[in-house]
């Protein structure tokens, strides 16, 4: 992992500025030797095995929390797992998550598509790993429409995970 | 054929097969070497590379954590051949095996996810971690600060910011 986010969303980019480098320093282990929650690797284990509403109520509690919490890995375990992918590495996975990299990252994913879906569909934590193909495509859609619209126009496709979305077909 | 004493022999056949562990907190284990060689990658490696008759040591697991995962290891390794959970031979008694072993309470869970880490026994840290993230699911903040005994470090502005930031996953 590690790769640059090629076009992080600007909100996103004000966020990681202000809360950003919290890290596992002053972490929260305020009862004292609750070691694996001091441990930003082990405690991402933990966290990439839990739902998104839960994940974010993880990242509230403090700021070693937090820091875990917006670990790409673990919204990557979060997208795999919903759709029965293996995590184990592969050339096929390295190829996947460089893809998802170069996008913006398995939590933009995650917000974007993957999320929206699963709550649309209310489907059980099994999705078809085709359903993560469709995410993917979407996802790579909507950047594509940011690189050429800017960073507000909303993207056409979208709708497709969440109907709340405006249809850009009604704006014309 | 043995030139050494019967006493020696004996001893010698006694030791055949096993590995000597100690603990973070000094005490030793004699275990296996097949069962705990083929669950965990970290002892194997210490096994490869020749530690075999002597304690092999392991100083951020301590005992109460070290038997049990030398328990998983045995059971696994006895029952199942050390395949994941995905093989065929994850049948229902090491399903229940797991089951009981992951009935521990929240600070021994945390230290076995230590000692999985550590030792690099994958089906026991997946095991934890997954037993850990239950225990997590469908908490508000403060009941996972309660649960977890994390204190809150954030300055108000801050938490109301990090709220903000994650508010699409809480809706």
């Amino acid at each position: 992992m590690g790769a640059p986010t090629t076009y992080p969303d600007k909100e996103e980019e004000e966020e990681r500025k202000k809360v950003g480098g919290a890290g596992a320093g002053g972490g929260g282990g305020g009862g004292g030797g609750l070691r694996v929650t001091d441990d930003v690797d082990l405690l991402g284990e933990i966290l990439g095995r839990l739902d998104g509403r839960s994940l974010a109520a993880a990242a509230c509690v403090c700021r070693a929390w937090h820091a875990a919490a917006r670990s790409d890995r673990v919204w990557e375990s979060l997208c795999l797992r919903h759709h029965a992918i293996s995590a184990s590495p592969s050339p096929a996975a390295a190829a996947r998550s460089a893809v998802v990299a170069a996008l913006g990252g398995y939590r933009a994913l995650y917000r974007l598509c993957v999320g929206p879906a699963l709550h649309r569909l209310a489907a059980g934590p099994d999705l078809s790993p085709l359903a993560l193909s469709l995410s993917l495509s979407l996802f790579s859609i909507d950047r594509y429409e940011r690189l050429a619209g800017g960073p507000h126009r909303p993207a056409s496709l979208l709708f497709l995970c969440n109907p709340n979305l405006n249809s850009p077909l009604d704006v014309s | 054929m043995a030139t050494t004493g019967a006493s020696d022999g004996a001893s010698a056949a006694k030791k055949e097969g096993l590995v000597t562990l100690m603990s973070g907190d000094g005490e030793i284990f004699e275990v296996e070497a097949a069962a705990v060689a083929a669950l965990s990658v970290t002892i194997r490696h210490a096994i490869e590379e020749g530690f075999g008759d002597r304690p092999i040591p392991l100083p951020i697991v301590g005992a109460r954590a070290l038997a049990l995962a030398v328990e998983y290891c045995r059971k696994h390794h006895s029952l199942g051949g050390g395949a994941g959970e995905d093989s065929a031979a994850y049948d229902d008694e090491l399903r229940a095996f797991d089951h009981n072993l992951a009935k521990v309470d929240r600070d021994t869970l945390f230290d076995l996810i230590e000692a999985a880490n550590y030792l690099e026994i994958e089906g026991l840290l997946n095991l934890m971690c997954r037993t850990v993230a239950e225990m997590m699911k469908g908490k508000s903040v403060e009941e996972l600060r309660r649960t977890f005994d994390v204190s809150n470090d954030y300055t108000p502005e801050e938490e109301e910011e990090v709220r903000r930031e994650v508010s699409w996953a809480l809706d």
